[in-house]
């Protein structure tokens, strides 16, 4: 019998296929949806995430999600974004216009301002901290990102933040909301362990 | 941690290896080698197409794409931003741009901004004349210019990766052009992903260990047998090696 359903916010702004795949590949009943009020249906939603915050913004404010979003959690729910989905969590970001959705304190800022040389954080990597891999050294995630949330500026987040370049919040949670930076979706048996946790009550 | 890519070319429904882009040679099913690939803990996988896919192909790239538990690059014929969205919103991460850059280099930044510099890759083919690595187009072999040249006129261009393909060496087990890549690190500052006659896993070390963050592999992937015939074999190489080169 399948686990718990989890929603996944299918609004043309992320890989919402892969993530239900992986999380049916787990046994979860997942299910993506297209409108707020779908919402009022599942205790966890998944906010996946590709491309520019502006496009994103302009699709959030297009479909009333931002007061969907906001009222699921306040009722206690769960919250996972995803990469530009983790973004969108907080309230600006230097990549584009628009309010992203607020329900978390802070600012996305570019990488090369935060490390010289710097433009893309791209690849396989460690995290360090205790909520994706437990401090596990061989731990590693799967980024592909030029803006972040600095590590140094959010210090009322639980957060785990990329080793070799600690400047990068890794993955950040506050209560019942969550966020990485990473793609769990693309990230192999590690990717599948951090959505297992969220699903799962794990974190 | 430096990263092996693994390359699927296909045709149709198929997946072939390819030398110098032509010769195909039947290795599988796409879908299945993907899952094949999900196993063997492939850092990611690209697919590359000669042209961008009809409506069966937008499909058979949405099969893969469920089942890819890795990342994804796509590679083929896009010339718009909008094509290059359509295929992000299959789900591919990362969106390679060939031909048309040559043309309409402004197309970079025009995908970049639908959908961010980081899963826009510049995607270059070259092959050497008279010592020179020259720019090619990867369809005509029509000459565009020198690395340096073609590198120069995209430096303030909106682009995450630089994806740089040997096709001389393309099937040719002959090793990395580990010249070419040192050249391109003068000339950008964006990632290097490298690939073009890697017949060991010497070659993908020494590709990364001039700088090449990625190598990708099509030919050593799915040939490697004796007697050439399709065999996926996804190297391993350690963590700690890919972590201290």
């Amino acid at each position: 019998m399948s686990r718990s359903a989890i929603a996944v916010l299918d609004i043309g702004i992320g890989n919402s296929a892969t993530v239900i795949q992986m999380l049916r590949t787990l046994d979860y009943s997942a299910e993506a949806i297209k409108k707020p009020e779908s919402l009022r249906h599942f205790d966890k939603v998944i906010l996946p995430g590709v491309g520019s915050w502006s496009t994103a913004v302009t699709r959030l404010e297009q479909n009333n999600w931002r007061e969907a979003l906001n009222f699921h959690v306040d009722k206690g729910n769960g919250l996972l974004g995803i990469c530009l989905g983790f973004q969108l969590l907080f309230e600006k970001s230097e990549e584009g216009e628009g309010q992203g959705l607020g329900i978390l304190a802070g600012q996305i800022k570019k990488i090369d301002s935060l490390i010289e040389g710097v433009q893309t954080n791209v690849g396989w990597m460690e995290v360090s901290g205790q909520l994706c891999g437990r401090g596990a050294s061989d731990t590693r995630f799967y980024f592909s990102h030029q803006y972040c949330l600095p590590a140094s500026e959010v210090s009322y987040l639980e957060i785990d933040f990329v080793r070799h370049r600690p400047q990068i919040t890794a993955s950040a949670r506050q209560g019942n909301v969550f966020g990485a930076q990473f793609h769990p979706e693309r990230s192999l048996k590690f990717g599948m362990g951090f959505l297992d946790s969220f699903a799962g009550e794990k974190l | 941690m430096k990263r092996l890519a693994a390359s699927i070319f296909i045709d149709g429904p198929k997946a072939y290896t390819t030398r110098e882009f032509k010769n195909f040679r039947y290795v599988g099913e796409p879908v299945n080698l993907v899952r094949v690939l999900n196993e063997m803990e492939a850092d990611e996988t690209e697919v590359v197409q000669r042209s961008f896919p009809d409506e069966d192909g937008l499909r058979l790239l949405a099969q893969i794409s469920r089942q890819a538990f890795m990342p994804l690059t796509y590679t083929g014929g896009i010339s718009s931003e909008g094509q290059a969205e359509q295929i992000a919103r299959i789900g591919f991460e990362k969106i390679g741009v060939n031909s048309c850059v040559h043309d309409r280099p402004q197309v970079l930044d025009e995908i970049a901004k639908r959908l961010g510099a980081s899963s826009t890759i510049l995607g270059l083919t070259y092959r050497e004349i008279d010592g020179v690595p020259m720019v090619v187009d990867w369809k005509t072999f029509e000459v565009k210019g020198s690395l340096e040249e073609v590198l120069l006129q995209h430096q303030n261009r909106q682009f995450g990766e630089l994806k740089l393909t040997n096709i001389s060496k393309d099937g040719t087990f002959t090793g990395a052009d580990v010249r070419a890549i040192q050249t391109a690190i003068t000339f950008t500052s964006a990632p290097i992903t490298y690939a073009g006659g890697i017949g060991s896993v010497s070659d993908i070390l020494a590709a990364w260990e001039v700088g090449a963050s990625c190598v990708s592999i099509g030919s050593f992937l799915s040939l490697r047998s004796a007697l050439k015939s399709p065999l996926i074999l996804y190297p391993e190489i350690s963590y700690a090696q890919r972590t201290h080169v």
